[in-house]
């Protein structure tokens, strides 16, 4: 078989390589894990801003308050604090003033300094913040009305307050959830950017591979091997098998690197295989099309960085494709992409089995053979200029 | 001088040909940041708008003040109350996200709320809508404390004694009037955190950069390679003309690839760079660094296959580090460590430029030129020492 030897020597030129080495099996764990460490696990969850200083006991239970709302970020001073709302480093701010403690007591008004930015900088923090303060202000409010209406002294209707507050009919305010999780909570924090990204640098992987095609070509490497008794279809079998076992060799490590390292969930493991091998040869087919098409291994390389990171956005390798409004979900469904994640998404949420993800397969596999049949007609034509 | 100008026309000449160059330097980034900007246009992170829903099956007074209060609430606070809903159908548009929470004011709210008996009001909240479901509840705890509040101040009064049955009346009337102690003062913060088009833009623009500026310096490599540095050589220039034209071509490559995607992604996406002066210069300045850094690179490599793969490296961990695609932190040693990354600088000096104008960009513009001067001369040491047959 002399398309084996041929995806043989394919296999060796790209391992030689050492900078392959890195993009094609350090890198993807690395995203991986920066974006699992980031966004895995609890998504979005908004940051105050604290600055307290010389607050006193009540002004650090306000901030005590305010951390079981939301996360305190507390900073040394006014200005570095407006400066990190200002850059989005925290969503809003709270300036507690200084003598908070003492203000209070002598049943002096005192202001908390909210501050968020005009865009979006979620002024609505401003209400988790006044929550927070709400028992404090129970007890000095009340005191200070009965202190008006009663004569008797301040500090000693604190103290009763303190003591009647608890004892207080009172208004609960009870908070439940309902409506289907997008997410269940048993995802694991690195399993939705891995498929994600495995598939996202499986089709990198493919499309960067046309550049040692384009050299082939212009080399005239490919000329000399037709110039051999070695038939056409022999060749471009050859150049086809070993952009997949690239492709496909890398797939097989980042699922079980992955799993290995970060416990990933990947469901059925045949079912997994199944996914595997079909976009290995979707992306095996997209990088042998356009190295027959483009002619200039740069091109490619400008080319293939645009296509693998565009696709793949659009296909919800970036976004969840749960978050796509209907219409671009019907555009990233254009994608071989979604039809992975979806592959994914019922083996790891639905616990499927290759029967389940059948449909996926079959579609992946079409675009494999609408991707290989187009790439061999052109490389009969291109091989040999 | 002339021969550098002469190298560096040659190259630009050879580059525009051959497509390559604009095809890293304007197709590619101005292609994905339109396709990011897509995708993320709908989810602005860190920003909502949320919509709560009220249910009111006490129709009492206490509860008639609730209503009220939450409407002021999501006035004040920018977001849509709907009231007067049935229960059923506020928790079916709960659930299919139409609503972020509702609250439930049960029956007899009222006349447990004044007749000194416990009382609950309940936040019914969508599970994929947690910030939106905790502001809400924040909202009701608010209005709860206001009742706490005359509940208490009725008990403290009530304690001090000879106050007749008749009077509590009276005083919880006066006690729901008495202002809060503790109030909230809004201030507003100027924005230095770029809007999404204009962060995406300028992040696909730094990103494809290093690309662009990387063709030049490694002209030097390929001119040995292919056997055209010795008739260079033997021509009358001086050999630091020859890595002064390479650098050129690079810095002039990279500058208008910027100022092409500055204009393209205002035009086209609605992107908002501010000051044009203070985006150019901060442009100049990152186009002087990306040639330092892809020199240094290119330095230390023997052939031009080693060179595009170590400057590809570098390239993409300085993209991704300095937030070209994503801020992967906000704060914290992520954050500190991005500043490490003529990138991050961009991007900050742009936030500044835009809430202040071309003076605020200097500090960004300093520490981007700094990274321009360390690496730059390193590299052309290195370069000029490449410069032989």
């Amino acid at each position: 078989m002399k398309a084996l030897a041929l995806a043989g020597v394919n296999l060796r030129r790209f391992i030689r390589e050492r900078s392959n080495l890195f993009f094609v099996f350090v890198f993807p764990l690395a995203i991986v894990l920066v974006i699992g460490l980031a966004f895995g696990g609890g998504g979005f969850a908004p940051a105050l801003g604290v600055f307290a200083e010389d607050v006193g006991e009540l002004g650090d239970q306000l901030v005590s308050a305010l951390a079981e709302e939301v996360e305190v970020v507390r900073y040394d001073s006014q200005g570095v604090m407006v400066d990190a709302v200002e850059r989005g480093q925290v969503d809003a701010g709270v300036v507690v003033p200084a003598g908070y403690d003492a203000d209070l007591r002598s049943g002096q008004p005192v202001e908390l300094l909210f501050t968020s930015r005009p865009d979006g900088g979620q002024p609505q923090l401003q209400a988790l913040v006044a929550a927070a303060a709400s028992d404090q202000n129970t007890v000095v409010t009340s005191a200070s009305f009965a202190a008006a209406q009663t004569g008797s002294s301040f500090d000693q209707l604190v103290g009763q307050a303190q003591s009647l507050a608890s004892s207080l009919p009172g208004v609960e305010v009870t908070t439940t959830t309902t409506g289907e999780a997008l997410f269940p909570a048993t995802l694991g924090q690195f399993d939705l950017g891995a498929s994600s990204q495995l598939l996202l640098f499986m089709f990198l992987t493919g499309l960067t591979g046309s550049a040692a095609i384009i050299q082939t070509r212009r080399f005239g490497v490919s000329t000399r091997m037709l110039s051999t008794p070695t038939p056409m279809s022999q060749v471009v079998a050859g150049e086809a098998m070993g952009r997949f076992a690239i492709v496909f060799v890398q797939g097989a490590y980042i699922v079980v690197a992955t799993l290995l390292l970060f416990q990933v969930n990947w469901g059925d493991p045949i079912g997994a295989l199944a996914v595997v091998v079909a976009f290995a040869l979707v992306g095996a087919g997209a990088g042998l099309l356009m190295g027959a098409v483009l002619s200039n291994d740069q091109q490619a390389g400008g080319v293939g960085v645009m296509l693998g990171l565009g696709l793949a956005a659009l296909g919800g390798c970036m976004l969840p494709l749960e978050l796509f409004s209907p219409t671009l979900q019907t555009v990233a469904h254009f994608t071989p992409h979604a039809w992975g994640l979806d592959a994914f998404a019922e083996l790891v949420r639905n616990n499927g089995t290759i029967v389940d993800i059948l449909p996926e397969l079959g579609v992946l596999l079409g675009f494999a053979v609408v991707l290989l049949s187009l790439a061999t007609w052109r490389l009969r034509v291109t091989l040999t200029r | 001088m002339r021969a550098t100008l002469n190298i560096a026309w040659k190259d630009l000449r050879q580059r525009v040909r051959d497509r390559s160059a604009i095809i890293l330097g304007v197709v590619a980034p101005l292609v994905l940041a339109f396709i990011f900007d897509l995708i993320f246009g709908n989810t602005i992170e860190g920003q909502f708008s949320a919509t709560l829903g009220v249910v009111d099956l006490d129709g009492g007074v206490v509860a008639e003040q609730m209503v009220t209060g939450i409407q002021g609430a999501g006035e004040e606070l920018g977001m849509e109350i709907v009231t007067g809903l049935e229960e059923s159908a506020a928790r079916q548009r709960v659930e299919d996200g139409d609503l972020d929470a509702y609250y439930l004011l049960p029956e007899g709210l009222t006349e447990a709320a004044q007749g000194g008996s416990p009382a609950q009001i309940e936040v019914v909240g969508n599970v994929d809508a947690p910030t939106d479901t905790a502001i809400a509840t924040a909202i009701g705890e608010a209005f709860a404390a206001r009742i706490e509040t005359t509940q208490l101040s009725v008990a403290l009064v009530a304690s001090g004694g000879d106050v007749g049955q008749d009077q509590l009346g009276q005083i919880a009337a006066e006690a729901a009037q008495q202002p809060p102690t503790i109030t909230i003062e809004q201030a507003s913060a100027e924005t230095r955190q770029l809007d999404q088009a204009t962060y995406l833009a300028a992040g696909m623009a730094s990103f494809f950069l290093f690309f662009t500026v990387s063709f030049g310096v490694t002209g030097l490599l390929q001119e040995k390679e292919e056997g055209t540095m010795a008739r260079l050589l033997a021509a009358p220039i001086s050999r630091f003309s020859i890595v002064g034209g390479k650098a050129l071509t690079s810095f002039v490559f990279g500058l208008a690839s910027l100022v092409v995607l500055g204009v393209a992604t205002t035009l086209l996406l609605g992107a908002n760079w501010g000051d044009p002066l203070g985006a150019f210069l901060l442009m100049v300045a990152l186009s002087l660094a990306a040639v330092g850094i892809m020199s240094l690179v290119a330095g230390f490599a023997k052939t031009v296959e080693q060179a595009g793969a170590l400057q590809g490296i570098v390239a993409v961990v300085l993209g991704l580090l300095g937030g070209s695609f994503f801020q992967f932190a906000r704060r914290g040693i992520l954050a500190d460590l991005s500043l490490l990354t003529p990138n991050a600088w961009f991007i900050r000096g742009l936030g500044d430029n835009v809430a202040e104008g071309a003076a605020a960009v200097l500090p960004a513009i300093g520490a981007i030129l700094l990274f321009a001067l360390v690496t730059g001369s390193i590299g052309a040491f290195t370069l000029y020492r490449k410069v032989t047959l």
